[in-house]
């Protein structure tokens, strides 16, 4: 019965935690809630600390203390749950009102409780059973493995704020089990009603407290609370909720959607389209626009939006759109007599809410069932790696336009759309004069995005082996609107670049770079030492005073020069003398709204504001330097506080820090490694996760089971055989697996998701053997040693997340392998280290 | 045979608890439903106005109307005590807040030295803490901004000074502001023109602001130049166009083609443009006309590229906070 209740306890604590960051990105925003989790999970690691202390009290009654904690825990996370939502925490102030901290600290806090008492009682678990350590990890990892996917469905079956009862009621199901375990006498204890009635008691009580207080509170500065009460007739048209989010759309009259428009409309157009606008909202951000059916008079402003300029030059074009978004660009395809249009969409729920619901095919008057329109669900990378030769143009257009313009700045995300590979892959699916024409947001200031996107696209050009990319480039922007940039798969003719000139001239665009434009008189490192100047005035010589105020910074000129310096092969100066990180985006590192330079931090600690968009590069460093704060007082804690009762001797314990942070540590890098790599080549994000974790866990935890077999005679030596195969079973990734995976990109998703889990079989197996293979031995040789490696492999765990991100966002993924490996090979050198402690005591 | 009974009772007991849960909250369920969140917008005009003999457009039959072209008294700018002296002599006013308010005017020509007298004429001239709510009145003259109803805000003394002056605003002019939002800065431009128009989108905010203007008429006469309505702002207001300056204080994703027609030539618009819920910058749209009668379009950002502004900022129910200056 102990193992079905660590079975349902395990699922609790997996859904918990995957609820939380629901209700965060519902309730406010889910970066701050990767934030809140990653500490509240360090009460895994707090547990093992806590018991390190407690453990001569639990192991007088064991069964006692298990069912007090299991018992705890329906309580527990019905009340902090409950609690949580009376905080007033508010993540946009929390730069500047200290008081924020304090709230903050009070989710860290409140949530912290339910993880630390379902740890603690997998702690126990693990003291009781210390002789069968694998089957205990094994029955822990295949419920946390079947919580991650058990959740996934029932995210279809409620709302954000119910999805809380399941967790309560799968709790309440491992209070049940507990109940039938009592080792105290080695006898299974009969059955009480009445304890059955206590839990049963516990569970209904739970309900009643959150059906009264457990309603999310979502915050006022939710895109969709401030639309709420600035729209006068802001009218809910659809709602759904699943694994995507909660989807909502709203109409209103006072939307006005048309970025980039030209201002020259006005002498053109005597009236905007209006009430052919509705807004589509995830998790209450947004809006995305969903346009509308317009009139044949309406559809005009179209030709006035920055989109219509590469139609101009393109003759009843084949079009491939990555991403349907709100249709904006189906729209535009279909205005301007495209033949056919091809919608690459990675996420059903949008084609389904597009194509399917009568209320907005009602308002687009069936946009999608055009026959010129085919809708392709699959992600843009794997359908165009598939796609050789076969359109004229491939539009990318303000598909991020909730990713860069969020008003808690930009998001650090794997982003496979604007990669150096990716822009290749565009260019293969082109026909022999074919485009691509990106459009992004051209509103930061100092510039970031467009530099970055106009240097990917020229490396993507150079690795084509194209000797003068400056021939195949055309640029425009408005100033502070929007950028567009158009990439030819060959040299522009003489008159499409007339075309385009023309058309910019009409609609008052700024051009910035075309094929045969001459150079610029601009000193641009002046530029560059001016941004420099502005916020690090300091490492400056006496004389550069007037370097800010001599120096013209204009849009059009800066994006001239990073074109003009980039042909010219002088892109590493310009990525060495900027104050941001324009380097391109890679596959390797695919992190296009990563700007922030570590060596630049510095300059900026007076004046943040100035750098406010860079909010999640400094949401993630502030999560990793938290959970190294609190991960290091979790190990250090035993050590300080009964440091001569329970090591004998202090040499053995240092090994013992080292071996199970590697595992902690090794385990989570390769294990974020693998999400974010197959969740790419899986082509689904939303179950991608979902199977890459759960298999990932489950075949550990077979790895585990079958660890107690064949460690039973040399520990130490097979062990040392497991971390050398781990190690090569990382090189086999480092070197082949983004080749295989890149050549199997285009296969049927059920197919590719075979592939993956026998990509992660081999490695996830041995990955489970060396944890509770060093545990075992730990029981065997200092039994109290037990909670605290179990606590210290937690805590470093969540440092292990995060600082998988650090790495792949500074480095790349090749180096978080390489990292991994070390680490492993170190855990095999340093296993005997768990046997040494009896030998030294 | 106790044990597995025991065991499907308590299954059994927990599997009804979890489907009458999901069972109350199936009703809805990716239906679509249609809920109507608050009125219609209508459209309310507070001052009912007429034309002067030479055409302008001024508010009918209100004795009180101040012409500032008739004003010869401006507030001095040589020292504090001589202002705090003009101010208690001529004008309403609480002694509690001047001291601030010239501290305040002193430092926005500190950090700005181009910024002209008549814009801190303006700015002395116009109580802030009046406009300001109870709860940030204290810190009104702090230099950042406050929060107000609806997730709004008071703009800081320094970006409303920076706008204004970009404006240019004379006398004659006739403004229009979209976005009255708490009221003071169309309150600071009747200091400058004859003429304001202010127009407010969220209802509840646009009543406020008027009980607000409303209660303070009789001491400070000029605010009778300030007509308001009630509407979405993005059409501009027609009636009383075309404008001669136009501010816009609310983001945008792209310069309502509305307001560029309802712009004279030789205008100027102030207007903070990006994407929707996301972070804009300030920009100063100029039209002109050149010889051959081509009208011109002429971007600029209002910080010469320097500076992106939030300038929805991000609001919070109630109290003040206490961001970084806005320059």
């Amino acid at each position: 019965m102990i193992y079905t209740a660590l079975f349902l306890i395990s699922i609790t604590l997996i859904a918990l935690e995957l609820i939380i960051m629901r209700v965060f990105s519902v309730a406010s925003w889910s970066t701050f809630g990767s934030m809140v989790i990653s500490i509240a999970l360090l009460g895994f690691g707090l547990a093992g600390t806590i018991l390190t202390f407690l453990q001569k009290n639990v192991k007088k009654a064991p069964g006692k203390w298990l069912t007090i904690t299991s018992l705890a825990l329906t309580p527990a996370i019905a009340i902090s749950y409950i609690l949580v939502q009376f905080i007033p925490f508010n993540p946009v102030f929390i730069a500047f009102e200290f008081i924020q901290y304090f709230w903050l600290g009070c989710y860290y806090f409140l949530y912290a409780i339910p993880f630390f008492i379902g740890a603690f009682f997998i702690s126990i678990s693990f003291i009781i059973i210390s002789t069968h350590v694998h089957k205990l990890y094994f029955w822990n990892m295949l419920g946390s493995g079947i919580g991650g996917i058990l959740v996934l469905f029932i995210m279809y079956l409620l709302p954000a704020d119910k999805l809380i009862y399941f967790i309560i009621v799968i709790s309440s199901a491992g209070n049940i089990c507990i109940l039938f375990y009592r080792k105290d006498n080695g006898i299974p204890a009969p059955v009480h009603y009445k304890k059955i009635l206590g839990v049963g008691g516990l569970l209904f009580l739970s309900c009643i407290l959150l059906v009264f207080f457990g309603r999310i509170q979502p915050s006022k500065l939710k895109s969709v609370e401030l639309d709420r009460v600035t729209y006068s007739d802001f009218t809910r048209k659809h709602y759904e909720y699943g694994p995507t989010g909660e989807i909502e759309v709203y109409a209103s009259s006072q939307y006005h959607f048309a970025p980039g428009l030209s201002d020259n409309v006005i002498f053109y157009i005597d009236e905007m389209p209006k009430d052919v606008f509705w807004g589509l909202y995830i998790n209450g951000d947004g809006p995305i626009n969903i346009m509308g059916n317009l009139s044949p008079d309406q559809k005009q402003y179209i030709d006035f939006l920055p989109m219509s300029g590469v139609y101009k030059v393109l003759d009843h074009p084949k079009v491939l759109l990555i991403h349907l978004g709100g249709g904006f660009s189906t729209h535009v395809a279909l205005h301007n007599q495209s033949e056919s249009v091809t919608i690459v969409e990675p996420n059903e729920v949008f084609v389904s809410l597009m194509k399917n619901k009568k209320v907005i095919r009602d308002f687009n008057n069936n946009l999608l069932d055009d026959p010129r329109i085919n809708i392709v669900v699959n992600e843009p990378r794997a359908y165009t790696s598939t796609s050789e030769g076969v359109y004229d143009l491939v539009e990318i257009g303000l598909i991020d336009s909730i990713g860069l313009s969020q008003r808690v700045g930009n998001p650090i995300t794997e982003d496979y759309i604007y990669t150096v590979e990716a822009i290749r892959d565009y260019m293969k699916c082109l026909s022999d004069n074919g485009m691509i024409a990106f459009t992004v947001w051209n509103h930061i200031a100092p510039p970031r995005n467009v530099p970055k996107l106009l240097l990917t696209i020229i490396q993507a050009l150079k690795k084509e082996n194209i000797r003068n990319p400056g021939k195949r480039i055309f640029g425009f922007h408005l100033m502070y609107s929007t950028a567009t940039v158009i990439v030819k798969k060959s040299d522009f003719t003489q008159s499409e670049i007339d075309k385009l000139n023309s058309f910019c001239y009409d609609m008052s665009f700024d051009v910035f770079w075309y094929p045969g434009m001459e150079k610029r008189d601009i000193d641009f490192e002046k530029v560059l030492a001016s941004y420099r100047y502005k916020y690090d005035r300091q490492s400056f010589s006496a004389g550069s005073e007037n370097l800010e105020q001599t120096v013209r910074r204009d849009l059009s000129d800066f994006y001239h020069s990073v074109c003009v310096w980039s042909f010219e092969g002088k892109e590493k100066e310009l990525y060495k003398s900027y104050i941001f990180n324009i380097k391109p985006a890679i596959d390797d590192s695919p992190y296009f709204t990563s700007y922030m330079k570590p060596e630049s931090i510095g300059m900026f600690l007076d004046d943040l504001d100035a750098v406010s968009e860079e909010w999640g590069y400094f949401l993630i460093t502030g999560t990793l330097i938290q959970s190294i704060i609190f991960g290091f007082l979790i190990i250090l804690i035993p050590l300080i506080g009964c440091r001569k009762s329970i090591f004998k001797q202090t040499r053995g314990a240092v090994g013992v820090i080292i071996y199970y942070s590697c595992l902690g540590l090794g385990y989570m890098l390769i294990e974020i490694f693998l999400i974010q790599r197959l969740v790419f080549f899986l082509a689904n994000p939303i179950y991608s996760i979902s199977i890459v974790i759960t298999f990932m866990l489950i075949i550990s935890g077979l790895g585990s089971l079958y660890g107690s077999r064949i460690t039973n005679s040399n520990p130490a030596r097979t062990i040392r055989i497991v971390t050398i195969l781990i190690a090569c079973c990382i090189l086999l990734y480092i070197f082949f697996l983004s080749p295989l995976l890149d050549s199997l990109l285009g296969l049927p998703f059920f197919i590719k998701a075979v592939i993956a889990v026998f990509i992660i079989a081999p490695l996830a197996f041995f990955m489970g053997m060396p944890f509770p293979t060093g545990l075992s031995e730990l029981s065997k040789h200092q039994k109290s040693l037990l909670p605290w490696a179990w606590g210290m492999n937690g805590a470093l765990s969540v440092t292990g997340s995060v600082l998988a991100h650090v790495i792949t966002i500074h480095f790349s993924f090749t180096i978080l392998l390489i990292f991994a490996l070390l680490l492993y090979l170190l855990a095999g050198i340093l296993f005997k280290v768990n046997v040494l402690m009896e030998r030294t005591a | 045979m106790q044990k597995s009974s025991n065991i499907f009772f308590t299954g059994l007991l927990c599997f009804c608890l979890f489907i009458v849960l999901i069972i109350s909250c199936t009703p809805g369920k990716k239906d679509s439903d249609s809920v109507q969140n608050g009125e219609q917008g209508t459209d309310t005009d507070t001052e009912i106005s007429g034309k002067n003999e030479t055409g302008e457009d001024v508010p009918a039959e209100d004795p009180g109307r101040v012409d500032l072209r008739q004003r010869t008294e401006w507030p001095p700018l040589d020292s504090k005590d001589n202002y705090i002296e003009w101010m208690k002599n001529n004008r309403p006013c609480s002694e509690e807040f001047l001291e601030k308010r010239w501290d305040r005017a002193m430092r926005i020509r500190n950090f700005h030295k181009e910024t002209p007298d008549n814009v801190l004429q303006a700015f002395l001239l116009t109580p802030r803490e009046i406009f300001a709510r109870d709860y940030n009145r204290d810190v009104a003259y702090d230099m950042n901004w406050h929060m107000i109803e609806d997730g709004q805000t008071i703009s800081g003394p320094h970006l409303v000074c920076r706008m204004t002056e970009n404006l240019d605003i004379k006398p004659e002019h006739k403004v229009l502001e979209i976005g009255t939002g708490s009221g003071y800065h169309s309150a600071l431009m009747t200091q400058m023109a004859n003429n304001v128009y202010s127009i407010e989108i969220k209802t509840n905010l646009y009543h406020v602001t008027d009980s607000i203007y409303t209660s303070i008429l009789d001491k400070y006469p000029e605010y009778r130049n300030v007509q308001r309505k009630n509407a979405d702002g993005y059409y501009g207001w027609e009636e009383y166009a075309p404008f001669d300056r136009i501010v816009v204080t609310c983001g945008i994703d792209h310069i309502p083609p509305s307001l560029l027609k309802q712009l004279t030539v030789g205008g100027i618009m102030v207007i903070p443009v990006g994407p929707m819920a996301g972070q804009q910058v300030i920009l100063k749209v100029t039209k002109t006309q050149d010889e051959e009668g081509k009208i011109h379009l002429t971007r600029e950002d209002i910080y010469g590229g320097k500076i992106t502004e939030h300038f929805v900022p991000f609001t919070k129910e109630d109290g003040s906070w206490h961001s970084q200056e806005n320059q």
